[in-house]
């Protein structure tokens, strides 16, 4: 690390960024203000928050395009234990995150061929074979993504991660911690506890061997404390949506869970969702819905299909139909209650280790029908992902309980998260019509 | 006598209980110290697929989905419970579905282990053998619990096993069968009793001939499993024969190390775990993996190297890219073919493969 | 006319027979849509070159392609990559890489200085990447290969279509004639598509400087065009592109007998 690496990483983040930042803000406020009052169908009035989440992940990319060779730079996977990276100061990528950008984009299929051209094969997750193609052809929508110094992946999200950190390993030839969060079947065991505690400080050990600082315990409770009030900031936005019409639709959310991902146990992001939450309660309070006719409200499960999230969202509006809550945001938030300020490691080895994607079917199941239960629910859609079999296998038993026994309308979207080619647009709107039609 | 005879058989005459078994790894030597045949299930191909596709989506391996058949088309009524390993995300949700959502009545011991240590990682070989003391609670009401001395005594028969095992695969080209009755011994215990499976092999072993026999040209096979066998009929028919094994269903689970004698039972079979070669669904480190492999290839005077993965297997399908460019620095050609677990070897592949060795042949 | 011996490549959409002279060179030719019964035909077209060209029942002959185990009195058998590595490398005469586009797969072969197969790569079993997905497409659009290079010179290219695979491409496409796309722009989305499929292919095996072209799918000159375009690199035809399987059964079997 250079002093005049240093030197220029200060400025851009404290200078540039806020001034870049500030312009842009300037740009998109105005443009904001010129279509606020502008009607906006199907669809409800735009959110002011939209602005300020551009301009917190503008920054956060573009600082980081400067971070390697300044500050210590860890890629991590979604499920990571990132608060206890904090303490050290690393500036912290999120492949997955950056992969759903490019997705959104409509970026992410040339990146996924030219990893399929370096040999890796299609059938793999297109969030891997996104993020090959961007770090071999060093290609990126956000101008450049930092190299890393550490890479930490966590099996609690699946087992296909691991393997892709270890391909990621070998092409940076730098340290990579496998956090192990054993697969939960039932209720999970005490043993997993004490495996998962053992990693935190053996993680701690690399960080502290990778970054040449100590860790400061202080700084530990702080960041992870400040992530646990992140977590149940996200979850008071999302149990806004109980309210009816709700403020905010499922697709929304997919869009404002950058933040809790990629900037998870920082002030800012605290802050943003507090922003986020205010403005969603004026709108209960006035009434005013996401979506400008809410007839029927629906679940969402799995993944978003980041490129088709608009027209998807828009076909659903246009028939009445709003998307409440899904288990895909809600992950985020689920597992914040297990935190326990007297008992650190134990209580975020829990929080870590009982999310979804971790645990078993009974417990999905049990929890999709909770869903729908406290957001009202009249249907769901989940998304048959092609690319994440943790997240996909079972839900044909899922929509066959909740449509029988349930009486809960369930469709079956065939697509994939990442890879248009998985997905075929004229097919996916015939059946979301059809499905649409049975609830007249 | 066929898989079905033999397990009636051992039910009968040694009164055996079944256990089915998922791939890939587990410790076979707590269903041995308990008295119980394990019969392990790597999706033969044949059994109706429609009934599974109802519950799996197409995207998911050959493996799982004739998993599920099989035990859909009643094929699994007679055994007694089922063992799942933690082997990667398909069968992760395979072991939930099954019980979580009835598919069968039997009983699921689900089994886990670490993922991406090293041997020398103390939290790792502490879950492992918590877990293992957790699967002996899990088996007790149904099969009972082993004594030590019982525990001993299969560790004891299946590092023999391993070791004829090892024996046969270091010394593949004195034998003058093909490769499919050669694999046929070697997985043969993928289902027999042990003390069955190793006079099996001893009996192969004393066919071995003085001097290497084996004409055709030598190559390194890797993948999940040879499924179908027939992939084994096309190399030999193509003129090579696999002269170095790294299939996760044969070479991946051998222990490579013997435990201390002295250690007690769950920490030999701790040892043993961690002594394996490594396999991509353990998560090994990858350069670490191929160097591994290239050096056994060459220690064989391998030519060539196929990879024969199971179709949409994710943890294998990670590794080949690195892996085939390390082989290729090194100047061994390698070849990636797929299968779905059809029970027909493809004319298509067969094109492929042929291919492939005739390449192989060319004068350099 | 003195001939050297006989190669017969049995695809799966044609069959095709060559009788080549000491020097290498096509003496006669045939080619026959495959029949079901690829025996008696393989027979027929054989016996048939032999009478065309006076030569005796003692010709070696060679077979190759998907068919080519059922090619009685065949000396020498050999897969389609060996023997479109030989026919092109003496077509050629240098180090080249060949992209053989025929219908029922697609393959890739890179073909040393001297002569050998270095790599190839091949279609998976999906339709995607063979010619017979360009095929079902443009008798649906009711288009010849020969109308194909001017409506591609003519496309803005401003569509394109997502899907690869024959059956969701179909459905695309009919979308896309319903929204009053036109035909152009079809063609060349398809084509583009294509191109990508096969320049994946392509590319498995390392970025080439040129790329030389065989099989039925040669004679679509458009594609030959855009692949080209697509990869960054010139591509040539071939002579005798659809001959190249059959002709480099011809060689092995002349060299066979030679003892070479
Ligand atoms: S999308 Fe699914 S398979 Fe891919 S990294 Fe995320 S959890 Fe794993
Ligand atoms: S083949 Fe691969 S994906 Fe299928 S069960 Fe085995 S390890 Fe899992």
């Amino acid at each position: 690390m250079t002093i005049s690496r240093q030197l220029q990483y200060a400025l851009i983040k404290n200078v540039a960024a806020p001034l870049l930042v500030k312009t842009d803000a300037w740009k998109s406020a105005r443009s904001f203000r010129a279509k606020k009052d502008k009607p906006n169908p199907p669809f409800g009035p735009r959110l002011e928050s939209y602005i300020k989440l551009k301009e917190l992940m503008l920054e956060h990319y573009f600082t980081g395009r400067y971070a390697d060779g300044a500050v210590p730079v860890a890629w991590i996977t979604s499920g990571s234990p990132v608060e206890l990276l904090r303490p050290f100061g690393f500036h912290i990528v999120y492949p997955e995150n950056h992969a759903a950008l490019c997705a959104v984009r409509r970026r992410a299929k040339d990146l996924c061929v030219h990893a399929e051209n370096e040999g890796f094969c299609r059938d793999l997750c297109s969030y891997a074979r996104t993020d090959f193609g961007s770090v071999m052809s060093g290609q990126t929508p956000v101008g450049r993504v930092p190299k890393p110094d550490l890479l930490v992946t966590c099996t609690n999200i699946c087992q296909t991660a691991l393997a892709w950190y270890k391909v990621l390993a070998r092409k940076f030839n730098v340290p990579l911690y496998v956090f192990d969060t054993p697969f939960i079947y039932g209720e999970g065991e005490e043993h997993d506890v004490d495996y998962i505690v053992a990693q935190f400080h053996e993680l701690i050990e690399m960080c502290e061997k990778v970054t040449g600082r100590k860790l400061d315990q202080k700084q530990l409770t702080y960041h992870t404390q400040l992530g646990c009030e992140c977590s149940k900031a996200w979850g008071k936005v999302l149990d806004l949506c109980r309210n009816r019409p709700a403020p905010m639709t499922t697709f929304d959310a997919f869009i404002y869970i950058g933040p809790i991902v990629a900037m998870r146990g920082l002030p800012e992001c605290l802050s943003f969702y507090k922003f986020l939450h205010d403005e969603l309660q004026d709108r209960v309070s006035r009434g005013i819905g996401a979506i400008q006719n809410e007839r029927y409200r629906l679940l969402w499960d799995n993944l978003p299909i980041w490129f088709a999230i608009r027209d998807l969202s828009t076909a659903f509006a246009q028939g009445g139909f709003n998307f409440v809550c899904s288990t895909y945001t809600n992950a985020w938030a689920e597992t914040a209650h297990h935190f326990d300020p007297n008992d650190v490691y134990r209580s975020s080895a829990k929080l870590y280790s009982r999310i979804i994607l971790n645990r078993d079917l009974r417990n999905k199941a049990d929890l999709i029908l909770k869903l729908c239960r406290d957001f009202q629910c009249d249907g769901a859609v989940l998304h048959s992902d092609r690319s994440c079999k943790p997240y996909s296998v079972g839900q044909y038993n899922l929509a066959d309980i909740l449509n029988r026994e349930h009486g809960i309308k369930t469709m079956i979207l065939e697509a994939d998260h990442g890879d248009p080619r998985s997905y075929s647009p004229e097919q996916g709107e015939l059946r979301v019509k059809a499905f649409m039609e049975t609830f007249q | 006598m066929d898989r079905k005879a033999y397990i009636a058989e051992q039910k009968e005459k040694r009164g055996r209980k079944t256990v089915l078994v998922f791939p890939i790894h587990y410790p076979r030597e707590v269903l041995t110290a308990l008295n119980v045949l394990g019969v392990e299930i790597w999706g033969p191909p044949g059994f109706p697929r429609a009934p599974a596709s109802t519950h799996l989506q197409p995207f998911i391996c050959g493996i799982a989905h004739n998993i599920l058949a099989f035990i859909m088309a009643g094929k699994a009524d007679v055994v007694d419970g089922i063992l799942c390993p933690h082997t990667c995300d398909s069968l992760q949700m395979l072991a939930s579905l099954l019980p979580d959502f009835k598919l069968t009545d039997k009983p699921c011991f689900r089994f886990r282990h670490p993922k991406g240590k090293s041997p020398d990682s103390k939290s790792a070989r502490g879950f492992y053998k918590a877990e293992l003391k957790g699967l002996l609670d899990k088996l007790e009401p149904f099969f009972g619990r082993p004594s030590e001395a019982e525990l001993q005594k299969a560790i004891g028969l299946h590092l023999e096993a391993d070791e004829l095992k090892l024996k046969l695969l270091d010394q593949r080209a004195y034998f003058t069968t093909n490769d499919r009755a050669f694999y046929e011994v070697l997985r043969a215990g993928e289902y027999l009793w042990v003390e069955d499976h190793i006079a099996m092999m001893k009996k192969l072993l004393e066919s071995k001939s003085p001097e290497p026999v084996e004409k055709r040209k030598p190559i390194m096979v890797s993948g999940i499993v040879p499924e179908p066998m027939d992939i084994l009929d096309a190399i030999n028919n193509a003129g090579a024969f696999a002269a170095a094994d790294d299939f996760a269903a044969i070479s991946r689970r051998i222990a490579m190390k013997r435990p201390n004698p002295d250690s007690d039972p769950l920490d030999a079979l701790t040892d043993m775990f961690f002594a394996r070669r490594g396999c991509t669904t353990l998560g090994t480190e990858l350069e670490e993996r191929a160097n591994l492999l290239l050096k056994l290839a060459k220690s064989r005077d391998c030519r060539g190297l196929l990879i024969y993965n199971v179709k949409f297997c994710e943890p294998e399908a990670f590794y080949v890219p690195d892996t085939q460019d390390i082989f290729k620095k090194a100047g061994i050609p390698s070849l990636y073919m797929e299968t779905e677990l059809e029970a027909e070897f493809s004319g298509q592949a067969s094109t492929r493969l042929e291919a492939f060795i005739e390449m192989l042949e060319q004068p350099s | 006319m003195t001939i050297a011996s006989i190669g017969l490549d049995a695809g799966s959409t044609t069959v095709k027979a060559v009788a080549i002279n000491p020097e290498g060179q096509i003496a006669a030719r045939v080619i026959e849509n495959t029949k079901p019964d690829i025996s008696s035909q393989a027979e027929r077209l054989i016996e048939g070159l032999r009478s065309e060209t006076g030569s005796g029942p003692d010709t070696t002959v060679s077979a190759t392609g998907y068919g080519r185990k059922m090619v009685r009195n065949a000396g020498k058998v050999i897969t389609e990559i060996t023997a479109h590595g030989r026919g092109a490398f003496f077509l050629a005469g240098k180090a080249l890489t060949l992209v053989d586009v025929g219908g029922q797969d697609s393959k890739v072969i890179r073909i040393a200085a001297s002569g050998n197969v270095e790599d190839f790569a091949m279609n998976d079993k999906c339709a995607a990447g063979t010619g017979r997905f360009l095929e079902v497409i443009l008798h649906r659009l009711e288009i010849g290969y020969d109308q194909v290079e001017p409506m591609l010179d003519r496309a803005s290219g401003s569509v394109s279509i997502s899907n690869t695979c024959t059956v969701f491409a179909e459905s695309e496409i009919i979308s896309l004639l319903a929204r009053g796309v036109p035909v152009e722009e079809i063609v060349y989305a398809v084509h583009a598509a294509f191109a990508e499929r096969v320049g994946s292919l392509v590319m498995r095996l390392g970025r080439p400087s040129a790329i030389h072209m065989s099989g039925g799918g040669a004679r679509n000159a458009g594609l030959v065009k855009l692949l080209g375009k697509h990869l960054c690199v010139p591509a040539t035809v071939l002579p005798e592109a659809q001959f190249v399987g059959a002709l480099g059964a011809a060689l092995t079997a002349a060299s066979t007998r030679a003892g070479i």
